[in-house]
Order: structure tokens, then sequence, then C-alpha cells
């Protein structure tokens, strides 16, 4: 014997394999060469499953303790850091009504697109109307889509994805209110 | 001046019917057997040429040339019966008195050394006139020659093998009236004197007579058929095969010729190349191969299933195949097919050559590969040929330098996270004995970008085990993993 599968014995079945031993090649503690019977965790192998591990050596598993079997680890579980940061890349859902009417459409919420609504928004801020003195603006949705806004509904707009940006910025910069949720990532307005 | 008192033929006789050559035959048994110096230590010469038959409990036994027995002396006698004056090869034997009362026996006809005088003439008695005359004196029968034969008897002593032997045995049970079978497997042969060479010819059965020398071809490429092996035991025969072709044996029935192929097992036949030598041996139950020189040895493959030390130079040619372990002392020179590269190694050093050197491709899937090194890592005195590192093809991998420091690379894939970073974590190929000390990741820029955006991302290593590490990758911000992303990686430790 000296080819082995180590996994954990105390996991349910079919159980990852965590580490490949060959005690012809090197000298293993846990494994004397001279082992008679592989100690509880190691799955004794064959020449073939040997040769055959090195395809690909994560993508195997022990089932029953017995059988060396194809395995295909699943997806990590993502932390609500990792959450945070995935949804600034998928956008805010808006539903508009009032002065204007518009289904729930998803707008991008990701750096890139902050900074150029912010650009507007700053504009704004400081001559009351838009860039160039126009009295309507578009912004682009997630789907490529143009929608053409007034001032009002523009600042509106923008104002519930910089509120959206900031609660997940928190959250990926250390959550220190400690949120336990994301925020929505749907929002209806009046405007 | 001495001279002969007598002149030719009055005692030589060139024609070989008296005088010397005639009194060298009385002694010998057999001007023939001297002549081809057929015989060897003390034994039945030919006794093939017997017959046997029995009424009830008495058997005829006849004895004919070239039939003869010789003793532990060097006497010579061929079978002339046991009365003066008489010459027969005719025996009568009886084993009535040799019936046990109960149980069974084992009675033996023997041939013992003897001799009988012939050659018979009148003595008459002095003339008239001698001072020794007789008138009352009666003629007597006198002989003029004493020839050696043997007696043949019924017994149940085994003969001793130096002035009797044995001509067959049989078991008699008590109240037997009769014999009807009886064997010759115990007969002690004379050892054939290989000098007498016998032609064979191509087809054919043996004949047991032909056990008396050494066989020869006619012509290469023959064929020949042992006799029965029942009815030849104790039987050797020896096959010179001085042709330029294969001489094959065979044999008939079930007989089977042991040790005469690779291993332990046993043959129907057998193939003597050009200037093979072998001797068969039959106890009566089969053939066995008794003997055979380095050309026979050298046309048969080997398998040799004990340990086998080799002393000296050793070349192999040809295609090598290594299945198990082999350990090897001394150097190494030449290059082995199925090994690549040269081993090579100091002397004295130990060599060490994988087991999992296998011609068979059904063994090792397209991306794996076998590594080969020359000596244990830890053998500091190990000879290091750098054309021995090679590694074969295949997206993962390990490597070990001498020393026990391990290299291993491998592929892997990131997954489509979502988010502006992905991880996964790689199992070794083998697991580091001690230490993993450095792990390195790249992405794999042939397999496009981590992203529909485009782009690849920063990546590093870290969470070092033995058997494992993890790969981080980043997109620093300007995308997410919106789809998986090849990667290689890389890892040094002991």
């Amino acid at each position: 014997m000296t080819q082995y599968a180590q996994f954990d014995p105390n996991a349910s079945s079919p159980t990852p394999v965590i580490g490949w031993y060959d005690t012809d090649f090197a000298t293993y503690s846990m494994l004397p060469p001279t082992v008679e019977t592989a100690p509880a965790g190691f799955l004794v192998m064959t020449q073939d499953q040997w040769d055959a591990h090195m395809v690909n050596p994560s993508g195997w598993a022990v089932e029953n303790g017995q059988t060396l079997v194809d395995y295909v680890a699943p997806a990590p579980v993502l932390t609500l850091e990792q959450q945070a940061d995935r949804a600034l890349y998928q956008g805010l859902a808006i539903t508009l009504s009032g002065s204007i009417t518009l289904a729930a459409t998803v707008f991008p919420v990701d750096p890139s697109a902050t900074v150029k609504i912010g650009a507007v928004v700053t504009t704004i801020m400081a001559t009351q109307a838009f860039p160039g003195g126009i009295t309507s603006f578009p912004m682009k949705d997630s789907s490529g889509a143009w929608h053409t806004f007034t001032l009002a509904q523009y600042t509106t707009v923008a104002g519930a994805i910089s509120a959206y940006v900031a609660a997940l910025n928190l959250i990926t910069d250390g959550n220190p209110l400690n949120a336990v949720a994301l925020p929505s990532s749907s929002v209806s307005l009046t405007v | 001046m001495k001279t002969p008192n007598w002149t030719d033929p009055q005692f030589v006789d060139a024609n070989g019917t008296g005088g010397l050559n005639a009194a060298l035959g009385a002694v010998s048994g057999s001007i023939a057997l001297l002549a081809n110096a057929y015989l060897g230590k003390p034994g039945v010469y030919a006794p093939e040429n017997m017959t046997v038959s029995f009424t009830g409990l008495v058997s005829t036994v006849t004895l004919p040339a070239p039939l003869a027995i010789i003793g532990s002396s060097g006497v010579v006698a061929q079978a002339h019966g046991t009365l003066n004056g008489a010459d027969t090869q005719a025996y009568t034997v009886t084993f009535s008195g040799l019936v046990p009362t109960t149980g069974s026996i084992v009675a033996y006809c023997t041939a013992t050394l003897s001799s009988v005088q012939q050659s018979a003439m009148p003595i008459p008695g002095p003339p008239p006139g001698h001072p020794s005359y007789n008138p009352n004196f009666q003629p007597i029968v006198g002989y003029a020659q004493n020839v050696d034969t043997f007696i043949v008897s019924g017994t149940t002593t085994p003969p001793n093998n130096t002035t009797s032997f044995e001509l067959f045995r049989t078991t008699l049970t008590a109240a037997q009236t009769g014999i009807t079978s009886w064997t010759y497997a115990n007969q002690l042969r004379v050892t054939p004197y290989r000098a007498q060479q016998i032609a064979a010819v191509s087809g054919g059965v043996l004949s047991v007579a032909q056990a008396q020398g050494t066989l020869v071809p006619t012509s290469g490429g023959i064929t020949s058929t042992l006799p029965l092996s029942v009815s030849g035991a104790g039987l050797q025969f020896n096959f010179l095969n001085n042709s330029t072709g294969t001489w094959t044996l065979g044999v008939q029935g079930s007989d089977t010729i042991a040790g005469s192929i690779a291993g332990s097992g046993t043959a129907s036949s057998l193939a003597i190349p050009p200037n093979g030598f072998v001797a068969l041996f039959t106890s009566g139950s089969g053939w066995a191969l008794e003997f055979m020189n380095a050309a026979y040895m050298l046309a048969t493959s080997n398998l040799w299933t004990a340990a086998n030390t080799f002393s000296g130079n050793v070349t192999v040619n040809g295609t090598v195949n290594v299945s198990s372990n082999i350990n090897a002392s001394g150097n190494l020179s030449s290059t082995v097919a199925v090994v690549t590269p040269v081993v090579q190694a100091p002397a004295s050093s130990t060599l060490l050559l994988e087991s999992d050197v296998n011609t068979s491709s059904v063994n090792r899937a397209d991306n794996q590969f076998v590594m080969h090194y020359a000596a244990p890592a830890t053998n500091a005195q190990a000879a290091v040929i750098l054309s021995q590192f090679v590694l074969g093809g295949g997206s993962n991998g390990y490597y070990q330098y001498p020393g026990g420091t391990i290299l291993q690379f491998g592929s892997a894939t990131i997954p489509n996270s979502g988010a502006r970073t992905s991880s996964v974590t790689v199992t070794f190929s083998i697991a580091f004995p001690a230490v993993c000390r450095v792990g390195i990741t790249c992405c794999n820029a042939g397999s496009g970008a981590n992203s529909s955006a485009g782009g690849q991302p920063a990546g590093g290593a870290g969470a070092f085990s033995t058997t494992n590490m993890t790969l981080l990758y980043d997109t620093l911000g300007y995308t997410t993993f919106n789809q998986t992303l090849p990667v290689w990686w890389f890892a040094m430790g002991s």
C-alpha cells in the first residue's frame, strides 16, 4: 500500500478528498511505508486511480469511505461583505410614478456609473440646472436603454441610487453599523 | 633376441574369430561394446531388448544382445545361460516360492553376475608308456573358455547394484497363482556414454535404445517425438543440435516436459536452437529437462520469480518492460527504452527506478506525467543528471529534487462569484510531507478574462497547508467575476 486519498471520515458522504499521498515518493509521519492497514480517513488507491487523480486533484471525493468518485465542489457561501460587493455590480431596480411612470427598471450602481451620475448631480447642486442648462437629462439603465428625466426626477433617482450605494459601501467597508442584511435592491419612488 | 614361437593365425586372427580378439571378446562380453565405449557406471545396458512372459508364476525371460550387465568390478556380461557347455539367452524364472502367506511383498527378477564354461573338449589320460599312465583312467570333459554371464532369478531381496541388478519387479499377494503385471521402472540402467552419436531423422518416435548415446540431427529443422514416458522409465535422452536449424521435440499422450519453459510451467514441446544441448529424463511419469547448455538458455525466455543478483557486467538489448522494483548497484550505462532518460549513479549508490514505468498507455491519461529520479532524494551521494528532470505533459504534476524539495503545479478555475473578488481552494496533486512554503498563481492569459467586460484581475495564493492552498483573485473594483476564470498555480515545499 503506497498511495492514499485523505478525506474527513466524519463528514457526510461523498466527502471531498483533501489530500493525496504517495509513500513511495515521500515519507509521511502518519503513513509509514510499511503500514499494513490504512489509518482512518485514508483510502488506499490503485495505480490507475492515482494516475486518474492527476487530471484534476481537486475534483474527487470518497463515497461511503470506500470509493473514489468525481466531485464538483459547491459554490462557496458569500459573506455579507462579499454579497454587498456583488450587489454593487448588480444594480438597483427603480419603479417611478407620479409625473413619470416607469416600471421596475434596473439602473447600474457600480463605481463607474455612480461617478457619472455624481458629475451631473454636482452641477445641479451648483447651478440648479443640468449641465449645459438643458431642461432634461438622460440616464442609462443596466440594459443600455436611456431614460430622460426632469430635474426633479433625476435628483430623485440619483438620490435613491446614492442612498443604496452608501448603504452597501458601509457594509463593504467593515459594516460599522452592524447591518445584518443588505438594503433592498428595489425601490418605488413618486415624483 | 627374442622371437615369437607362434605364427599368425595361431594366436592372432585378423578376422576376429579367434586368437586375441576372441579372447578379449570372451572377457568383455562384446567387442562391439568396448569398441564404441558405450558403457558407463554399473547397470543394465539396453534392457529394452528384454522380453518377459509369464505362465502362472513362472516367467520366461529372454535377454538377447546387445543387452548386457556391467558390474562394479568392470566385468561386462551378456546372457549365456547358467550351464557349462551350453549357451542360451532364455531363462526360466519361478516366483512360486515367493508368494507370501499373508499380505503382499515386492518380488524382484534380478540378473546376478556369474560365469560358465564353454567350448567343451574331452581330456584323455596320459598315454600308455607315460609314467602317469593309468589304464583305469576315464576320459573327462574340459572347457576351453570361461564366459561371463548372469544368473536370472526371482527374489524378495533387492539387488545390490554392484553384482546384481533389477530386470523387473512385481507385487505378489497371498494366494496369488499368476503374474500378469510387472514394471521395468526401477531398472538401473548403464549411464549413457555421450560420445556415442546417434543420428536422428525427422519425424517418427524415438526408440528407447536411442537413449544410450547422444542424438544428433541428420539435417536442420527436424522434429522428433519422445517415446511414452511410461515405457522409458529411467531413460535419459541427450540431444545435441549441431545443425543450423531448430530441432523440435514433442511428446505423446498426456506427457509433458517439466521445466522446459520460463517459470515453473511444463510444455508439450521443446525447441533446441542451433548449438543447443539438452538432456531429458523420465522417471516413468512425464519428462523433465535435466540439463541444458547456454545456447538453449539464450533461446529461452526466462521469468525469474525469485530474487536474482547479477554480478559483473549486465547488458540488456531490446525493449525492457519494468513492472516492479529494480534495485541496481554499480553503474548503469545503457539507455533503457522505457525509462527516459539515461539513468546513472556512482558506484555503491542505490538507484531506484520508479515502479510505475509501464509501456501500456491505458494506465496513463494524456494530461498526466510520471517522474523518474536517479536515486532517493535523501541519498546525498546520488548522482544527478539534469536531463533526468523532465516533466511529462499535463496540467497538473509534481517534481522532486534531490534533497526533498518538491515543486508542484496545476490548473484551477476561479468561480463566477458575481463579486469583485473570487477564490478557490486547490488540492495539491501530492501532499507535501512537511510544509508548503510558497504558492504563486496567475491568470491563464490564453483563456479569456474574468468578466464579459474583459480584463484580468490580480491574484495571489495563501492559506497554505501540506495538502492545499487558496487562490484569491480581485478585480480591484473595475468589474466583477461574472464568468469563470482559468488560472495556473505553482507551489514549492518539502
